[in-house]
């Protein structure tokens, strides 16, 4: 599989504040690849260095084999579409269109044009009077219509309804299927993407605390519930993520170990076992570390 | 080519680079020339200037470009750097086009004797003393460092924020005072007065390309680093 992002000892400094910190992982060719983190924990510094918006403060990073700063071979094959986007103020979504056109090589003007129909946007009004939502929407039809080899995806649905999300996975879906390309989606909703997710890198504090395939992840943990006694006798040697008594029970959260079938001895003791889903992962994983440092330093 | 893109980003933008800086000039123009017929006589009567308006509005449009265009252009992945050569293409082609309308009405006011009511607006004493060309010449610098005097402004801001601006803003008062009062001091605002008069406009605004030259050349330097 070809590498197209490779990140070696990466770190980006505010100052004194480390927003990623000597991070090091690669993201393969053709696959779509969720993001996750808590606010401030370094996934917009992540992505903005990927695409040479900030620059780093040492390290390594290849995009498509190449260093991106000032790279117009490598710049002209992301598409990067992210929340704070803005537009010129007399821009409108045909104008933003227009450009676009010009600027991505792979661009569908068809499948524009039916997005636009979809997200119901309004072609000739300005984007400063669009609704939150709509703006959303402009940038995941640039996103989406762009096709680049590499598109990124931070948090493209603020102010979006369930209905313009659920319209969003699957016209990502349908088109990548058709059109295979690396895809980057950076989200707080978790549940809603997990299926979408073919491999997943979470952020905590600057620094990559989970890089796995997806597959692996959903079977990592699982929740244990019974009795206080026997899920202590249980959780014995066991990585422990997460506890939560209530009365004389205990639900514990635990990583599988690889070898051992943790399951059939769980159910053996006569404890309840429930899988936990990625959302709860990575919020067991990342809870309580994380503080709001990075938004303020930014 | 991306230079290209950065410049049909700017061509879509027909308000800012064309309608509004046209719209100030002649509704400036005809309210003038509606007032110079209500002025009885032989009187000639001299307006402002046209070329002034389209001088600050050059200055205005520098700061805005940044801050309109350079976080969307960037955000749409283009070169930093195929952002700055289109911007200078974009102000060098609309600035010549100002320049060449601004020299045509020079000369039809100059032939028409002010319009046939000696209303002077687009030929004024002094600044259109000179050939046709050298009318253009002018024109072109003083647009030209005008915008690049705002593009910089502005690209101070985009690279070091509110902070850096400050800082530049205080200590380019610091010089300025610093030379107003050694000036002063030395008694010579007389022969700067001179200075001025014993040259021609075209001569002082050929002393003002290498100025311009600077302002063109440190906004590369300052949005080459500056991130959205």
């Amino acid at each position: 599989m070809k590498k197209v992002i490779e990140v070696n000892q990466l770190d980006k400094f505010y100052g004194e504040f480390k927003a990623i910190d000597n991070v090091s992982f690669t993201i393969e060719e053709n696959k779509i690849c969720g993001l996750l983190g808590r606010n401030g924990a370094g996934k917009t510094t992540l992505m903005k260095l990927l695409t040479a918006q900030v620059f780093p403060t040492d390290g390594e990073l290849k995009v498509f084999g190449e260093n991106p700063e000032e790279n117009r071979r490598v710049l002209s094959k992301i598409c990067f579409i992210k929340e704070s986007q803005k537009y010129p103020d007399n821009f409108s979504v045909n104008d933003i269109l227009e450009v676009s056109k010009s600027l991505f090589s792979n661009w569908d003007e068809e499948f524009a044009q039916s997005l636009i129909k979809d997200f119901n946007l309004p072609l000739k009004k300005k984007t400063k009077k669009l609704s939150r939502g709509m703006q959303s929407a402009v940038g995941i039809v640039i996103g989406l219509a762009s096709r680049a080899p590499l598109t990124i995806f931070d948090e493209p649905y603020l102010g979006l309804d369930a209905v313009s999300r659920g319209l969003f996975y699957d016209r990502l879906m349908e088109d990548y299927s058709e059109y295979p390309r690396t895809v980057i989606l950076s989200t707080h909703l978790i549940d809603e993407v997990s299926n979408l997710l073919e491999h997943i890198l979470v952020v905590d504090n600057g620094q990559i605390i989970i890089n796995d395939e997806a597959e692996n992840l959903r079977g990592t943990a699982f929740t244990v519930t019974g009795q206080t006694g026997k899920v202590e006798a249980f959780l014995r040697g066991k990585e422990v993520i997460h506890r939560e008594p209530f009365g004389g029970l205990l639900s514990a959260t635990v990583i599988q170990s690889k070898n051992i079938s943790d399951w059939n001895l769980a159910a053996a003791s006569g404890l309840e076992i429930s899988p936990v889903s990625l959302q709860q992962l990575v919020v067991h994983l990342t809870k309580g570390k994380s503080t709001q440092k990075g938004a303020i330093a930014q | 080519m991306n230079i290209q893109s950065v410049l049909k980003m700017y061509f879509r933008d027909k308000w800012a680079w064309f309608l509004i800086p046209n719209l100030i000039l002649f509704s400036v123009f005809l309210l003038n020339f509606i007032i110079s017929l209500f002025i009885p006589g032989d009187e000639e009567f001299y307006s402002g200037g046209g070329f002034s308006y389209i001088i600050v509005y050059m200055l205005v449009l520098g700061i805005l470009v940044v801050t309109q265009t350079f976080p969307y252009a960037i955000g749409m992945s283009i070169r930093r750097t195929d952002y700055f050569l289109g911007t200078v293409v974009m102000a060098v082609v609309t600035n010549i086009l100002y320049a060449i309308l601004l020299v045509i009405l020079s000369a039809i006011e100059n032939a028409t004797n002010g319009w046939g009511d000696q209303f002077h607006y687009f030929h004024l004493p002094y600044l259109n003393d000179g050939t046709l060309l050298e009318q253009f010449t002018i024109y072109i610098i003083l647009f030209i460092n005008f915008f690049f005097l705002g593009f910089l402004i502005s690209s101070l801001v985009r690279r070091f924020g509110g902070k850096g601006v400050l800082i530049a803003a205080i200590s380019s008062i610091l010089v300025s005072s610093a030379i107003v009062l050694f000036v002063t001091y030395y008694g010579a605002w007389m022969d700067i007065f001179q200075w001025f008069a014993s040259h021609t406009a075209i001569e002082i605004a050929y002393g003002l390309i290498l100025p311009t030259l600077i302002y063109i050349c440190l906004p590369y330097l300052l949005l080459r680093r500056a991130t959205v």
